[in-house]
């Protein structure tokens, strides 16, 4: 049964998920105080600070805290997390991250499409997504993949009725009250609207994507030129993603 | 250092091992050995670390030919193993010469068989684990399947003849389940609906699920925001087929789980082949807690002599 969360812990509930994960739930909307809590125990699980715990995946409002059943009784790691919800810590470090993007065209087919079914300018639609910080609220879907809100009121759509198969790598992407990139070549749903030269996924180091839930990310509008020469540097393994440290929580937020 | 050469790959085989752990805020599916009991039992019976990787076989096994002195153990399905056509039933080493040759023939028994080598299967780590993630295709050998032709290291040298006392494949006819995480959000008859029929399994089945045939579960109303997705989680979409979801799995997923398959069976679910058919039965925390030791326990047990 679910446990209900007691005062002076950050989620509401906690549900069994299986023997060896709970889900803790710190909301059910999308908003900024409901993942700084999710983020903040993610941050610290995720830093070992329970041994035999060895996930904390974040949702929009929930965190799955994956454990190994041989070492934790459900009821003994709740207790432990309550401790450790008792005893604040130093909010994560978080930062912003700006994604260098050539809307339209090849490289963002479905632009054209998403305009006319907004019933706007192209440029508009780049101008409105282009413009604001973007939050990661959680990774998934594909390794790296950020799942970013809230995208503004004008630019929303359903997702394509029919999904892709085959979605090329660094592909952004609008759906919902979503936005995205595809980090590797995977398929897909969502409107492509652009395509970053920079690699955003590298499998060969201990830090495979710049980015964590918490940062947020903003996109750059850039040209064929730019496109071109970030590709050729991306090629060489120099093209990195540019990332700048933020204040904390609510630190920096100019959206 | 001895080496396997593929002669001939079989319907899917990969190197796997405990999978990829601690990634999946990254978005990183945990992957590894479907079926951990079989791959642990093939560790044990050679001395293997928890870490070592070794080749999960699907169905149709490989032929596979060995390049210097080893030593190997197999378990989990029966596929009708052999070495130099002589039968190698599942739960038993063998020492191998050189150009000795490994082959399959009609499966006999479940999905999944694990093959280790002595000193186990070098292979590429990435994240710590050497598992082959076929979606990203990243690990293992070059992120893909083997194909003839491929030529793998593995240690070398002959090991003491034992074998595993109990049999190293679980093949249960019902899957253990938990209720949950998201049982709440759908009518209550949803629960009993899943217990009450076997499932079949559809050939929508591969590492990341298997998509259930059976009785439709009513839908939960309303949507849920992406979230955390559990290994073993009967998650509903809204046509009502229950997908079971396995080590592959994504690691976020917008479907409501009503129900969470137990550790203890998901080896069970790992040799589940489309056309398969099982029963969800529900059970409390404490069962799944003593089912679970009582495989730990079946895992200690010692090696039989031959």
């Amino acid at each position: 049964m679910a446990v209900a969360g007691s005062a002076g812990v950050p989620w509401r509930r906690v549900l069994p998920a299986g023997d060896s994960a709970l889900l803790l739930e710190f909301g059910d909307a999308i908003d900024e105080g409901t993942s700084d809590g999710v983020q903040r125990l993610a941050a610290r699980l995720q830093g070992k600070a329970l041994s035999g715990v060895h996930g904390a995946i974040p949702g929009f409002a929930t965190l799955l805290v994956e454990y190994d059943p041989m070492a934790w009784e459900a009821d003994r790691l709740v207790s432990a997390l309550r401790s450790l919800a008792a005893h604040p810590a130093p909010p994560p470090a978080r930062r912003r991250h700006l994604i260098p993007v050539l809307y339209g065209g090849l490289h963002g087919e479905d632009l054209g499409e998403v305009a006319a079914a907004l019933g706007m300018e192209q440029a508009e639609v780049v101008r409105l997504h282009a413009e604001r910080d973007y939050r990661i609220y959680c990774l998934g879907f594909s390794p790296g993949f950020p799942l970013c809100g809230a995208l503004p009121p004008e630019l929303r759509l359903p997702r394509r009725a029919t999904p892709r198969t085959r979605v090329p790598a660094g592909s952004v992407a609008i759906a919902g009250q979503q936005t995205g990139v595809y980090p590797l070549e995977t398929a897909g749903g969502w409107h492509l609207i652009g395509r970053t030269p920079v690699p955003l996924f590298r499998w060969d180091g201990e830090e495979p994507v710049p980015y964590r839930p918490g940062d947020l990310l903003r996109f750059r509008p850039i040209g064929e030129e730019e496109f071109a020469a970030l590709e050729a540097q991306a090629r060489r393994g120099e093209a990195a993603v540019e990332s700048v440290a933020l204040a904390g929580p609510g630190g920096v937020i100019d959206c | 250092m001895a080496r396997i050469r593929i002669v001939q790959p079989g319907l899917l085989t990969t190197v796997q091992d405990r999978g990829r752990i601690g990634y999946g805020h990254l978005g990183v599916p945990q992957g590894g050995a479907l079926d951990g009991y079989a791959l642990r039992w093939a560790q044990r019976l050679l001395a293997l670390p928890a870490s070592a990787a070794a080749l999960e076989i699907t169905l149709r096994g490989p032929t596979i030919q060995v390049q210097g002195n080893t030593s190997a153990a197999l378990t989990g399905a029966d596929l009708g193993g052999a070495v130099n056509g002589e039968p190698w039933p599942p739960g038993e080493i063998r020492n191998l010469q050189a150009g000795a040759i490994i082959s399959f023939g009609a499966p006999r028994r479940g999905l999944r068989a694990y093959l280790a080598f002595r000193g186990g299967v070098v292979a590429e780590r990435v994240l710590q684990s050497a598992s082959t993630d076929l979606q990203s295709g990243v690990g293992g050998h070059a992120g893909r399947p083997l194909r003839a032709g491929d030529v793998l290291e593995v240690g070398d040298g002959g090991v003491a003849p034992v074998c595993a006392p109990v049999t190293t494949i679980r093949m249960d006819q019902v899957v253990r389940v938990l209720a949950g995480p998201r049982h709440e959000l759908f009518p209550r008859e949803a629960l009993s609906l899943l217990t009450a029929e076997p499932f079949q399994v559809t050939p929508a089945a591969d590492r990341v699920g298997l998509r259930l045939q059976g009785t439709r579960i009513p839908e939960a109303p309303g949507s849920i925001l992406s979230e955390g997705m559990p290994i073993g989680a009967v998650e509903v979409p809204p046509d009502g087929a229950p997908i079971v979801l396995l080590a592959g799995r994504g690691t976020v997923g917008g479907y409501p789980v009503l129900a969470t398959a137990i550790s203890a069976d998901l080896p069970v679910l790992a040799q589940k082949k489309p056309g398969d058919r099982f029963t969800f039965v529900l059970v409390t925390l404490e069962e799944a807690r003593a089912a679970l030791r009582e495989q730990e326990a079946a895992l200690q047990l010692p090696l039989t002599a031959v």
